[in-house]
């Protein structure tokens, strides 16, 4: 178990490279030349030739390549194109926030989600499982800007309980987390209520009843832990790309999250930006699907027992038992 | 004649699905004595595991229309609250369930599964007496203690199947319900099985109802026989009055008979019953077995259920027993 965790974190650094690879190539295949883009409308071959060298833009693409690779190493990802800052000051400290965003939704949405989900199974078809899966279809279906704009009418202008925008305390973050959360509840609570579904009509659903046991805990016990499979790629998935994919809310709500950051390189076609931005979702990507597999061989002996070597064989086999596997 | 233990009246079950009615079991009257096995015996869908289900209180509740009465050991099951009947469960009246790859639950270690159910009904047991009772039952079944820490998935079918009985034996139930115990097993894991079932019942003097289509088990195992057919009883008795061959019979069982391999006469073919077994939402009137039966009366195709034959012990479900007064 310890030795797959540890092959699966020396993969990482290649992975990165990969990927910071593929973006570099992807990014330098647009046809325009950002030295071009830098100058202003009139310029010298003196002034191209400065600003290209400023910015290690006139060497070969490969060796721009490996010194961005070496930069980035000791995180410094460069030069910012556009504000011709260092791209590390306008980028990292925007992490923790979109981490921040990220995890508290993520922690509310399985806090939520995961009750309702198993509720809806455990009582198909009756009411309570209409009205919330309605209401979940209603919830994926709307628009993140639409919602962010109503709750801030309703919750901030005409009550006032809460700021509208900005990043200032406890409050400021309830309004953002709800409509980043709410979208994606809608579908977390129909995707836990299928995977609850897919096992609570299994047979050793029945034996667990059969033993007498509290139906309380014949769902949360013995059916949940079943169902975590699904529930934890969905959840792990969900959260990563939540990373990312805030660009809606950080616009609404005068965030610095990192998706803002992403799309404002993308217009600008600063690629010091979008590589490193591109980076750091990345590596929580990885992270979170490293952390998913590690959740999922704690969940399922089965998968367990595919990474771990057999241990020490001492129990005698009966000859009913299929050998040496 | 022992005392009674497990009594079941006129009880049917009528599942309801897309509005069609299903007559899975259908006025069943049984009754189980204590320390006696009874083999519980038709083809698929004749509703014995309805029955067994029912007697565990494991119907499903939605579309599912019970009548009648099941009574055990002095209390009646039927309508009883869900609360009082957990206590039944595992304790008194326990399962073993027809498929032991899908019985066992694949995310917990089986010295867990076995744990639960002493745990469940002895909520005051130190873990230790709760530990060395698993080891204890797990000897039973012939599996050693050490592998109380292994996952289903490293069992083989007939291991898994003796951990499935051993969770059903774990608190020396009265009545020990065996759905088709050996189904899912090979021949020679099924006869390991069913010596290790009689001597577990022996020891433990629990009454048993087998359910299965295999004549040779029941012939091995029981001390009565109720044939099922179309959620019906329609022949039962004691072993003896089952597969005395002089003795008359219903159709059906006579089928039963005449499809199995004989060794004396040296056939090509098998005589299997022609037809099929009427699917529970059309089942036929009058005798539910006469579009199939050789001989067939006109009686037998409408009016009411044939009435019962009784010969001491031996009852018969059929109209070809009553020629006389008719």
């Amino acid at each position: 178990m310890l030795k797959y965790v540890i092959k699966r974190i020396i993969m990482v650094p290649f992975l990165l490279i990969a990927i910071a690879a593929f973006v570099f190539i992807l990014l330098n295949l647009s046809a325009a030349d950002p030295v071009l883009m830098m100058m202003p409308s009139e310029y010298t071959q003196e002034d191209y030739d400065a600003t290209a060298k400023e910015f290690g833009l006139d060497k070969s693409k490969p060796e721009q390549f490996v010194n961005w690779v070496v930069d980035a190493v000791q995180l410094d990802f460069g030069t910012s194109y556009k504000s011709k800052a260092p791209v590390s000051d306008e980028v990292l400290f925007r992490v923790p926030v979109s981490l921040k965003l990220a995890l508290i939704t993520t922690l509310i949405m399985i806090a939520i989600g995961v009750p309702m989900g198993v509720m809806c199974a455990v009582k198909q078809y009756s009411v309570y499982d209409n009205i919330v899966n309605v209401l979940s279809k209603f919830l994926a279906s709307i628009p993140g800007f639409w919602l962010g704009l109503m709750l801030i009418i309703v919750f901030s202008v005409d009550l006032g309980w809460v700021p509208s925008h900005g990043m200032n305390g406890f409050k400021s973050w309830i309004l953002p987390v709800f409509t980043f959360l709410l979208p994606y509840l809608g579908n977390y609570v129909r995707q836990v209520r299928s995977a609850m579904l897919d096992c609570i009509r299994q047979d050793y659903v029945r034996t667990s009843r059969a033993k007498g046991q509290k139906e309380s805990v014949v769902i949360f016990h013995d059916t949940l832990k079943n169902a975590l499979l699904p529930i934890i790629t969905l959840t792990g998935g969900t959260f990563a790309s939540m990373i990312g994919g805030a660009v809606m809310i950080e616009q609404v709500f005068a965030f610095p999250g990192i998706g803002l950051k992403v799309l404002e390189g993308i217009n600008n076609r600063d690629m010091p930006v979008i590589l490193a931005c591109t980076m750091i979702l990345a590596l929580f990507t990885i992270g979170a699907q490293l952390i998913i597999d590690i959740l999922y061989a704690v969940v399922d002996p089965r998968i367990r027992s595919t990474f771990s070597k057999k241990k020490k064989d001492n129990t005698p086999k009966l000859a009913t038992e299929g050998g040496i596997k | 004649m022992g005392e009674k233990l497990l009594e079941i009246k006129d009880y049917s079950v009528t599942f309801t699905s897309d509005k069609v009615d299903f007559y899975a079991v259908n006025h069943v009257n049984l009754t189980v004595e204590k320390g006696e096995a009874l083999g519980l015996v038709g083809e698929t869908g004749a509703g014995k595991t309805t029955t067994a289900l029912s007697i565990m209180g494991l119907l499903s509740k939605y579309g599912t229309k019970t009548d009648g009465e099941i009574w055990f050991d002095g209390k009646q099951l039927t309508g009883m609250k869900e609360k009082d009947y957990r206590k039944i469960r595992g304790k008194h009246i326990s399962m073993i369930f027809q498929d032991p790859m899908t019985s066992l639950n694949p995310v917990f270690p089986v010295g867990n599964q076995i744990a639960d159910v002493i745990k469940i009904h002895n909520p005051k047991m130190n873990q230790n007496d709760v530990n060395s009772k698993v080891d204890e039952i797990m000897k039973m079944v012939g599996i050693s203690a050490e592998r109380k820490f292994d996952y289903p998935h490293q069992f083989s079918g007939g291991m898994k199947q003796r951990i499935v009985i051993a969770i059903a034996i774990a608190c020396n139930p009265e009545l020990l319900i065996a759905d088709e115990p050996t189904t899912a097993l090979d021949v020679t894991i099924q006869a390991q099985v069913i010596k290790m079932m009689r001597q577990l019942q022996q020891e433990l003097n629990s009454s048993v109802i087998l359910i299965t289509h295999d004549l040779g088990i029941v012939a091995n195992f029981c001390d009565k026989v109720a044939i099922m057919y179309g959620g019906e009883i329609v022949e039962s008795g004691t072993l003896e009055d089952i597969f005395d061959k002089s003795l008359p019979h219903h159709p059906y069982t006579i089928g039963l008979f005449n499809s199995l391999p004989n060794i004396a006469e040296k056939t090509e073919r098998l005589k299997p019953i022609l037809g099929l077994t009427p699917h529970p939402s059309e089942l036929p009137q009058g005798c539910k077995f006469h579009p199939r039966c050789p001989e067939c009366l006109d009686k037998c195709k409408s009016g009411d259920i044939p009435s019962l034959y009784t010969d001491g012990t031996h009852c018969i479900q059929c109209h070809l027993y009553h020629k006389e007064d008719a």
